[in-house]
């Protein structure tokens, strides 16, 4: 589904440039769950955004559905976002003045669905993330763990292919890491939700099927895990 | 999707309390003063749009060049009209208007009298050439019968309370009797013929003859078989308005039909479309320029005003990047993005706008008053206000969300998933720019301010080589009484001098005469005056050369000429004792006045020449009373009022000083004084609210770092000065960039007076150190705030 050839990252510096990612070739297959882990500053991050199609590599090749996506179109770009690219992120990114109702809605309101199927499709998701009691609250009246539950809502809401997901637990304490981990797996193994999360945590990554590690912009020998499987 | 955004736009406007109101609130104040403006700009394009024949109706003016200078007149002989309809079948009717110049007396019993100075007769052709309703009466035969009168609404209700004044009878300077014909609608107030009475024109010979008792038949104006100049107004209703051009060439030969020649005049066909600007005919544009200034300033204003929308706009960017981030992400285009944005200024702009139209509304009076200005209130209500304001309000839409729009829905998504959002350097820049324009209008205006008010101070102070405190002056009727009334108020306790002349100091302007210079042969033109004896003394006028024998003064033949007119005539060597032409008479020159400033000071002085009368004389018809220094002025006016009612004058008691004679002269510069004293107020507002804006949230997005600082021990001045350095500099820079502007556009309008005050540096540093210290003011309100906060609080809210 995701592969990657010789992809490079670098931003120009003085006169020379600095590299964040080097030479990176990565296959992902539909239905993984990947972990991508390194310490801070190895470019995790700007490797999930050039797979988000939130940046462009500086060298190297990316095929997204066998698609080479350099060639993309904004609007292409836009509908992979609309209908196969879900994202969570560190600091939740809930819209502050959008109640969680509203918040999980707005995805399915770009996607286009009509209003009676954005009614049917939150209702869903809202009774399946125990959160049907909150619809009317607004971020700043949940906790951490809840705001990360709506961001995941918001996430899957568009039924996409792949959730991209940079430290999701970041900002969490250890119960509600475990929480939101579950919730992957469950959306990776029921839904068939392909999912890549950055996480410093062992034993988050240990949720996944695959950790990928990051050094100074190089990508370690991927290791599976393979007991589990 | 639109319901999204409009729930967002509304929960912004609401959480952010104090945002709202400085944006709303400086938008607003700014729409109501340009939509105030724009009143008074469309109420003056939109004169005389009313007449549904507005595009064929034409007025003549004959121009004709006396000596150097070119006169324009409008006044055409009674037959000029008649003889122009019969010999072109293009011209579809003609109306004749006789304006008078002086103020009538109308009475309908004791009770119901008053001077009124829109009295104009008219032919009957009024009703069908122009478009003023007649609410009563017959426009057939309204004005066809002489001694026949039509009211305005508003002259009815007043002369005749709620009875009907079909038939009854009103005087007229209380010598002729006019019956009233007919009602009219009052005409509006962007209309050019303005009138509260309408007389037949048949009843002019009549309104003549109590002029000018002994007049014959053949001088007569309406009797008058010559066309040419004359006595009336002469507009023509055409077939069409190409046809004006063709009509005005057959004009001369009429003339010379009639046995005249037409020796230098031209006649001009001039549109009614554009008589009141000024477009089409020469001279008097002072209507268009007022229109210019005043949507200039319309324009700056409400720039000023969007300005600070946009600028506390896109200062908030930063608290919406994250939204613009996710929503990329999730798949949002820019331009849907930017029409979010575009709806949310849609949102606070029709707030403002509502709220604008209030302030009009509550603002109204005061300001029309302020500018002594007349716009009827159907006007408000009429389309093309109406057009007017929809016409603004898609303008501000469109311009309060442009950059905002395009600034905000640009931000890239991953630059803010990458920690904390940094304010571009160009947006900032663009508000630094915006800062510094706002404070730039606001110094220039305020320059402007205190120029025309220093200039109008001068004026009114200067001296003008004549006493003009605590002269009363008393217009008479010529009448039989004017020795016994002026001898009785000489007797008076308390009044030091009393003089009279032929025509009131600085109210409508002096009658013109030319004389030939005994040296070159060349006609010069002198302002002439009649006075008596006692002028010199009660105004305190000086002599240059004082006569030898005052007793020639008032032979007859003999004139005094001020040292203008000495050396206009290349006389000024040994003026007294010169014979001059003039008036086709001779006259001899026995004194010389000093200079003295006898109208506005826009001009030089110029050439004048006085006669000198026995005091007795009938047409020294305007009283000068000097009162002593001690005396208490209204029980003076008081007592000389009580002296006038015993002679039972035809005329109510009227007064006015002389020096606010003079003051008055310059009612033009003082509304221009008034108008920049209250857009200067509005732009410091608007500039002000802006600034306060800025500065909250450039506290707000510091707030981490204030917080750091003071743990590592700053003090909260040292904060403070952190804030507030950065807006001092832009105010600086505002400084340098409106002075050389104010200066420029002060010395343009200085130029206009011949007696002028010099640009003056300490209004510069004034002005620049009021703006400093507004700004400072308003900086210092947040950052002290900022500074005061406990640091440990905003360090942990991060
Ligand atoms: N726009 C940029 N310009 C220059 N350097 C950048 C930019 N964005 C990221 N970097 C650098 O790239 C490196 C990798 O960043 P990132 O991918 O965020 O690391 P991680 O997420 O693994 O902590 C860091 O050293 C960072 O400083
Ligand atoms: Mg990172």
């Amino acid at each position: 589904m995701i592969s990657l050839r010789n992809v490079s990252k670098y931003y120009p510096a003085g006169f020379g440039k600095i590299y964040v990612l080097r030479n990176i070739t990565l296959d992902i297959n539909e239905g993984e769950f990947i972990s991508i882990m390194g310490p801070s500053g190895s470019g995790k991050s700007t490797l999930l955004h050039i797979l988000g199609l939130l940046e462009e590599p500086s060298e190297g090749e990316y095929l997204f559905f066998d698609q080479p996506v350099q060639k993309l179109s904004e609007k292409r770009r836009t509908d992979l976002h609309r209908n196969h690219i879900g994202f969570v992120f560190q600091a939740y990114h809930l819209i502050d003045e959008l109640t969680v109702y509203e918040n999980i809605e707005t995805p399915l309101l770009y996607k286009g669905l009509s209003s009676s199927e954005r009614k049917s499709r939150v209702a869903e998701l809202l009774d399946r993330f125990n959160m049907v009691a909150k619809k009317d609250l607004f971020p700043t009246q949940l906790s951490g763990g809840q705001q990360q539950l709506v961001g995941i809502a918001r996430a899957v809401a568009a039924k996409p292919k792949v959730i991209f997901a940079d430290e999701p637990t970041g900002n969490l304490h250890s119960d509600q890491s475990k929480e939101i981990m579950e919730l992957f797996k469950r959306l990776n193994q029921e839904d068939g939700v392909t999912i890549v999360q950055v996480t410093h945590s062992e034993t988050n990554a240990e949720y996944g099927n695959r950790i990928l590690r990051l050094k100074d912009g190089w990508l370690e020998p991927s290791e599976v895990i393979g007991s589990q499987l | 999707m639109l319901r999204n955004y409009l729930k967002i736009a509304l929960r912004n406007l609401w959480r952010n309390p104090l945002y709202s109101l400085l944006n709303i609130g400086g938008l607003a104040v700014g729409l109501a003063v340009s939509l105030l403006v724009l009143l008074f700009v469309v109420h003056e394009v939109t004169y005389d749009r009313f007449h549904t024949h507005v595009d064929r109706i034409f007025q003549v003016y004959g121009k004709m060049k006396f000596g150097e200078q070119e006169i324009q007149m409008a006044a055409m002989s009674a037959r000029f009209g008649p003889a122009v309809k019969a010999a072109d079948p293009d011209v579809v009717d003609f109306v004749r208007i006789r304006k008078s110049s002086d103020r009538v007396v109308i009475k309908t019993d004791p009770e119901h009298r008053d001077f009124e100075n829109r009295f104009i007769l008219a032919d009957g052709s009024l009703l069908k050439v122009f478009s003023f309703p007649l609410l009563r009466g017959n426009p057939a035969t309204a004005l066809s019968r002489p001694m026949t009168v039509l009211l305005t609404e508003r002259m009815a209700r007043k002369y005749f309370g709620e009875t009907d004044p079909i038939g009854r009878t009103l005087t007229y300077d209380g010598k002729l009797t006019f019956e009233v014909s007919g009602i009219l609608k009052d005409p509006p107030s962007n209309s050019t013929l303005d009138f509260d009475f309408v007389g037949s024109l048949s009843s002019h010979p009549a309104v003549e003859r109590i002029r000018n008792t002994i007049i014959k038949d053949d001088q007569v104006a309406f009797f008058d078989q010559s066309v040419g100049m004359g006595s009336y107004e002469t507009w023509f209703l055409l077939r069409s308005p190409e046809a004006a051009g063709r009509v005005a060439r057959i004009v001369p030969r009429l003339v010379k039909a009639s046995g005249h020649s037409t020796g230098e005049t031209k006649f001009i066909f001039s549109p009614l479309r554009s008589v009141h600007l000024g477009t089409a005919n020469f001279g008097d544009t002072a209507n268009l320029r007022y229109v210019y200034i005043f949507l200039a300033i319309a324009l700056i204003i409400l720039g000023l005003a969007l300005i600070n929308y946009m600028s506390l706009t896109t200062a908030r960017a930063s608290k919406r990047a994250k939204e613009v981030g996710v929503r990329k992400a999730m798949g949002a285009l820019r331009r849907e993005l930017a029409a979010q944005f575009y709806g949310e200024s849609f949102v606070m702009t029709v707030a403002a706008f509502g709220l604008a139209l209030l302030l009009v509304q509550l603002l109204r009076p005061v300001f029309f008053q302020m500018l002594q200005l007349r716009i009827d209130d159907s006007f408000l209500y009429g389309p093309a206000f109406l057009l007017t304001i929809l016409g603004l309000l898609l303008l501000c839409v469109l311009l309060s969300g442009s950059y905002p729009a395009a600034l905000l829905s640009g931000f890239r998504p991953v630059s803010i998933m990458k920690g904390p959002f940094r304010a571009d350097r160009r947006s900032v820049w663009v508000r630094r720019g915006f800062t510094v324009l706002q404070f730039a209008v606001s110094l220039a205006l305020m320059v402007c301010s205190l120029t025309i008010g220093k200039q109008l101070d001068f004026m009114r102070n200067r001296h003008l080589g004549l006493f003009k405190d605590r002269v009363l002056v008393l217009p008479l009727d010529d009448s039989r009484f004017n020795t016994a009334f002026r001898s009785r108020v000489q007797a008076q306790a308390g009044v030091e001098q009393v003089a009279a002349t032929s025509s009131p100091l600085y109210r409508n302007g002096y009658s013109m005469f030319f004389a030939e210079a005994p040296k070159t042969k060349k006609q010069v033109s002198l302002y002439v005056m009649s006075v008596d004896e006692n002028f010199f003394r009660t105004l305190r006028i000086p002599w240059k050369i004082s006569p030898s024998e005052p007793t020639r003064l008032t032979t007859g033949n003999t004139l005094v000429l001020n040292e203008v007119a000495a050396r206009e005539m290349g006389i000024a060597e040994r003026p007294v004792g010169r014979q001059l032409q003039i008036g086709g008479e001779t006259q001899e020159v026995v004194g010389l006045l000093k200079n003295f400033n006898f109208s506005s000071l826009h001009s030089p002085i110029q050439p004048l020449a006085v006669w000198v009368a026995k005091d007795t004389v009938r047409q020294l018809n305007t009283l000068y009373v000097r009162l002593d220094p001690k005396a208490d002025l209204r029980q003076k006016v008081a007592e000389i009022g009580a002296v006038y009612r015993s002679f039972r004058f035809e005329k109510p008691f009227e007064y006015y000083f002389l020096d606010q004679a003079f003051d008055a002269l310059y009612k033009a510069e003082d509304r221009l004084a008034r108008m920049f004293q209250a857009f200067t107020a509005f732009a410091v507002f608007i500039a002000g609210l802006g600034l306060f804006g800025l500065v909250t949230f450039m506290a707000e997005q510091r707030t981490k770092e204030i917080g750091i600082r003071k743990v590592l021990g700053a003090s909260v001045a040292g904060i403070v000065a952190l804030l507030s350095k950065d807006f001092l500099r832009l105010i600086l820079v505002s400084v340098g960039l409106a002075s050389p502007a104010a200066w420029y556009i002060m010395e343009r309008w200085l130029a206009d007076f011949a007696y002028r005050i010099e640009p003056d540096v300490r209004l510069y540093v004034l002005a620049g150190g009021a703006t400093l210290l507004i700004a400072l003011l308003t900086v210092s309100v947040q950052s002290v705030r900022a500074g005061l906060a406990n640091p440990v609080k905003s360090l942990r809210s991060e």
